[in-house]
C-alpha cells in the first residue's frame, strides 16, 4: 500500500513533464530531447554555480587546517536549501494536499498516508541536497583527495542530514498550516511574509562575496561559532575530515530521534490537521448596486482576482516584477552592479550601459510566467467558459492581457528610474522603456500559447500546475533564450559591425512580429484549441 | 428548440454516442435516461458546446452550434452534474461575472439575482467566498447562474444532486415555468420517479444508442417508468 501511494505521488509530480496528454501518453522524441536538454541545463547550472562557490573557499580553509569547517558549511548550506523547499512543500504535499480527504475515506491507515507523504518529501529533500553536497565533495576530491572511508561517511551524513531538515520543516510547516487556517487575510499575509523573506534572501546572496571573504580571513572564529551554535554541522565536518564514526553515530541518533518525534506527533494528529477547516467569518450579504462591464474586462478581472487570491501564484509566477522594482534601488546602492552582472561584457563601455540595462529588464521580464499556467489552472472549472458565449481566443487573450497589465507597470517605473540614474540619451531611454515592454508582451502571449499546447489538468494542488509543468520550464527558459541569444550574438559576433541601438531596434521589431504571430494564432486557431481542451 | 441529428461521439475507439437523433420542442421538459456510461453526459456536453463531436449536427433554436457557437450558447444554459465554480469569487461576484459574460443589463441582473437568491434562500450567503459553500449551496448558485440570462433552453446533468428537498421542489417549479413561457429543458437523471412526474417527453439511451423516445405515456403505457427501463435494459443485455 505504502509503495503504491508513493508511486502515485511521484507519478503525479512528474507526469506532465514526461508524459503527453495526447499521443497515448507519450511525448514525441523531439519533446523528450528538449525536456532532457532543459533538465541537463538546469542541473548543470546549479551544480556549476555551487561548485564555483566551494572552489572559492576551500583553499583558504584547507591551508588554515579548517577542512571540517568546509564540510560544516556545506552541511549548513544544504540544510538551508532543503529546509526552505521542505517548508513550502509540506503545505502542498502534506497539510493541504487535495487528495487527503479522499485517501482518509479509504481503508488506508492515516499513518500509511502520512508515511507516503514523508517519504516523498524525503526523496525531494535528497534531490535538492545533491545540488550542494555533490559539488562540495567533487571540489574537495579534486583539491584535497578524500579517502574511501571519508567518502562513505560523507554519503552516510548526506543520508542522515535531510532527516533533521525534514523534521524541522514538517514542524514549522505544521505551525504555518495552523496559523494560516486561523487568519482572515491569509493570502495577503503569506504574500507579504514570503516577499520579505525573499528580499532578505536576495540581500544575503548579494553579500555572499563579503561573507566568503570574511570566512577566509576569520576561519577559526567562524569555526568556533559554528561548533557552539550549529552542532550537527560541526558533527558532519568532524565525521568526514577526521573519519570519526562516533560523530556520525551522534548525528544519526539526532536525525532519527528528531524525525521519529515529529512523525509520532504528526501521526497522532494527522486526521485532525488535514481536516481542519479554515477560518470562516460569516458576514451577511447586503445588497448593493452591481457594476456591469464588458466581456473582456470581466475576463481580465476574473484572472486578476484569481491571481491575487493565490500567494503561491504571485510568488512563483511574478518574481520578475519584484526584482524589476528592486533593480533601480540596487543600482543606486551598487552603481557597478550591471557590469558585475554581465562579467562577459566588455567592461565600463559607456555605450553599453543602456543596452545592459535593457537586457537586464528583458531578462527579468522573461522570469514572469503569470500567463503560463493560466490555462491549466482553469482545471475542472473550464466548463464555465467553454459553455459561455465567449470566443476561446478572447479567453486566452484575456489571460495574456492580465500578465501584461500586472508586469508592465514595474517595467515603466524601473525604466524611468534607470533612465535617470544611468543618464541615458533620449533614444536609449525610449528603447529602455519600449523593448522590455515588448518582451513583457512576448512572454504574456508565449506563456498562453505554450500552455494551450501543453496544459496540465491532472494537478492535485494549484502549485503543481504553476511550478511543476513542462509549460513553465519551456516558457521561462524559452523567454530567457529569446533575450540571451540576440544579446550574445551581438556581444560576440556583431558588435563591430552594427550600432548597438540599431541592433536593439531590429531585435525589438523581431519580437513584435513574433508577438503579432502569436496574437493572431490565439485569436483565430485559439478558439478551436480552447474548445477542444478537456480537463 | 434543440435538434440533435445523427450525433456521434467517439473516445478513441470507443463509441460513446452512436448516431443519436432527438428533437426537443418549445414548452417541453425532456428527460434523458440511461445507465452509467450510456452516453448521457457526453450528449449533454456536446449540446452545451463544451465537447467536440465526430459527426452529426446540433441546432439550438434553429442555430447550428458548430457554425455559430456564440449565438447558440447565448440562447442556452448548461448545468453540470458537479458544480465546480470559481471558488476565489464570492457568490455575488460570480453571478455578476456570469451576467457580464452573457451581457445581462444591470437592472435585469440585479432583479434576477434578488429573485432567485431569495427563492433558493442563499441571499445572506452571497457575500461569502464560494470556497466556503457546501455542495448544495454551490449547486443552488450554479442554478441561479444558469437562469440569470433568461435562456430559452437549459441543459442539466443530474440537476437535483445535492439539492435539499425544498430547493429541488423550487427547481422543478422553475423548470415548469420556463417551459410554460416557451422555453425548453433537457435534463438527465437517474431518479426515475422524478422523471415520471416532471417530464413531458423522455428518451432512454443505452450504449450510446437511442432505445426508445416519446411522450411519457407513449413510453411507459400502463407501467411505471422504472419497470419500462428495467425491461428495456434486460431486453438489450
Amino acid at each position: 500500500m505504502l509503495k503504491t501511494l508513493v508511486r502515485a505521488r511521484l507519478a503525479g509530480l512528474f507526469s506532465s513533464m514526461f508524459r503527453s496528454r495526447r499521443r497515448g501518453g507519450q511525448r514525441s522524441p523531439l519533446m523528450k530531447g528538449l525536456v532532457a536538454l532543459l533538465v541537463v541545463y538546469v542541473v548543470g547550472s546549479l551544480l556549476f554555480s555551487s561548485g564555483a562557490m566551494f572552489q572559492a573557499i576551500l583553499p583558504a580553509l584547507h591551508a588554515a587546517g579548517l577542512d571540517w569547517l568546509y564540510f560544516a558549511l556545506a552541511a549548513i548550506l544544504a540544510f538551508g536549501a532543503v529546509f526552505i523547499s521542505t517548508l513550502f512543500m509540506t503545505q502542498s504535499q502534506l497539510y493541504e494536499a487535495t487528495d487527503n480527504e479522499l485517501l482518509l475515506s479509504m481503508p488506508i491507515p492515516p499513518s500509511t498516508i502520512l508515511q507516503s507523504r514523508l517519504i516523498l518529501l524525503l526523496i525531494m529533500d535528497y534531490l535538492i541536497e545533491l545540488f550542494i553536497i555533490v559539488p562540495a565533495a567533487v571540489v574537495y576530491w579534486l583539491l584535497v583527495p578524500l579517502t574511501w572511508q571519508a567518502l562513505v561517511i560523507l554519503i552516510l551524513c548526506s543520508l542522515v542530514l535531510p532527516l533533521l531538515t525534514l523534521a524541522l520543516g514538517c514542524l514549522l510547516g505544521w505551525i504555518l498550516a495552523m496559523v494560516s487556517a486561523r487568519v482572515q487575510h491569509k493570502s495577503l499575509i503569506t504574500t507579504v511574509f514570503s516577499i520579505a523573506f525573499l528580499v532578505l534572501y536576495l540581500y544575503l546572496t548579494l553579500q555572499l562575496n563579503q561573507y566568503l571573504e570574511y570566512l577566509v580571513l576569520h576561519g577559526t572564529e567562524v569555526g568556533e561559532a559554528i561548533k557552539r551554535t550549529v552542532y550537527p554541522a560541526y558533527l558532519v565536518g568532524i565525521a568526514i575530515t577526521a573519519e570519526d564514526w562516533g560523530a556520525l553515530l551522534i548525528l544519526t541518533v539526532i536525525g532519527i530521534a528528531a524525525m521519529t518525534l515529529v512523525y509520532l506527533a504528526l501521526r497522532a494528529n494527522f486526521a485532525k490537521i488535514v481536516s481542519a477547516k479554515g477560518a470562516t467569518h460569516t458576514r451577511k450579504y447586503r445588497e448593493r448596486p452591481l457594476k456591469s462591464s464588458g466581456v473582456m474586462s470581466a475576463l481580465i478581472r476574473k484572472e486578476m482576482t484569481f491571481f491575487f487570491a493565490r500567494p503561491m501564484y504571485i510568488l512563483n509566477a511574478s518574481l520578475g516584477v519584484l526584482f524589476t522594482l528592486i533593480l533601480p534601488i540596487l543600482l543606486i546602492a551598487k552603481p557597478d552592479f550591471l557590469n558585475q552582472l554581465f562579467m562577459q561584457a566588455p567592461s565600463a563601455s559607456r555605450e553599453l550601459v543602456g543596452p545592459l540595462a535593457i537586457t537586464t529588464l528583458c531578462l527579468l521580464a522573461a522570469t514572469n510566467i503569470i500567463s503560463t499556467p493560466s490555462v491549466s489552472l482553469e482545471g475542472k472549472k473550464l466548463w464555465i467558459l467553454q459553455a459561455s458565449p465567449v470566443l476561446g481566443g478572447d479567453v486566452l487573450l484575456a489571460k495574456a492581457a492580465t500578465h501584461f497589465l500586472l508586469c508592465a507597470p514595474s517595467v515603466v517605473i524601473a525604466a524611468a528610474a534607470l533612465g535617470v540614474i544611468l543618464k541615458l540619451d533620449p533614444l536609449q531611454f525610449v528603447l529602455l522603456l519600449v523593448t522590455p515592454l515588448v518582451m513583457t508582451l512576448f512572454q504574456a502571449l508565449f506563456g498562453v500559447t505554450v500552455n494551450l499546447r501543453f496544459p496540465k489538468f491532472d494537478w492535485i494542488n494549484e502549485t503543481a500546475a504553476i511550478k511543476q509543468s513542462l509549460s513553465t520550464i519551456l516558457t521561462m527558459f524559452g523567454g530567457m533564450a529569446v533575450v540571451a541569444v540576440p544579446a550574445m550574438l551581438y556581444l560576440y559576433v556583431l558588435s563591430g559591425h552594427i550600432y548597438v541601438t540599431v541592433y536593439i531596434v531590429f531585435v525589438t521589431l523581431l519580437w513584435l512580429i513574433l508577438c503579432t504571430v502569436m496574437f493572431l494564432f490565439l485569436r483565430t486557431k485559439g478558439n478551436r484549441h480552447f474548445a477542444a481542451l478537456t480537463p | 428548440m434543440l435538434q440533435i441529428e445523427h450525433l456521434t461521439k467517439r473516445y478513441g475507439t470507443k463509441l460513446a454516442v452512436d448516431d443519436l437523433s432527438l428533437h426537443i420542442r418549445k414548452g417541453e421538459i425532456y428527460g434523458f435516461i440511461g445507465h452509467n456510461g450510456a452516453g448521457k453526459t457526453s450528449t449533454i456536453k456536446a449540446c452545451a458546446g463544451i465537447m467536440d463531436f465526430d459527426a452529426g449536427e446540433i441546432k439550438i433554436d434553429g442555430i447550428s452550434l458548430k457554425e455559430n457557437p456564440l449565438a447558440a450558447k447565448q440562447r442556452m444554459a448548461y448545468l453540470p452534474d458537479n458544480p465546480d465554480l470559481y471558488e476565489f469569487y464570492t457568490g455575488i461576484k460570480y453571478l455578476n461575472f456570469i451576467a457580464d459574460i452573457y451581457r445581462v443589463p444591470q437592472a435585469e441582473r440585479e432583479q434576477k439575482i434578488r429573485y432567485y437568491a431569495d427563492l433558493f434562500e442563499i441571499t445572506a450567503d452571497l457575500g461569502q467566498l464560494i470556497s466556503s459553500y457546501s455542495h448544495g449551496m454551490k449547486q443552488k448558485l450554479a442554478v441561479i447562474s444558469a437562469l440569470i440570462h433568461s435562456p430559452k433552453l437549459i441543459m442539466m446533468d443530474e440537476p437535483f444532486t445535492g439539492l435539499d428537498p425544498k430547493a429541488s421542489f423550487t427547481l422543478k417549479q422553475i423548470m415548469r415555468e420556463i417551459c410554460d413561457q416557451g422555453g425548453a429543458i433537457f435534463f438527465s437523471t437517474h431518479v426515475l420517479e422524478v422523471a415520471e412526474k416532471l417530464c413531458d417527453q423522455v428518451a432512454i439511451i443505452r450504449k450510446g444508442r437511442l432505445v426508445v423516445s416519446g411522450t411519457m405515456e407513449e413510453v411507459k403505457g400502463n407501467e411505471t417508468l422504472e419497470e419500462v427501463f428495467l425491461e428495456l435494459e434486460s431486453d438489450h443485455a
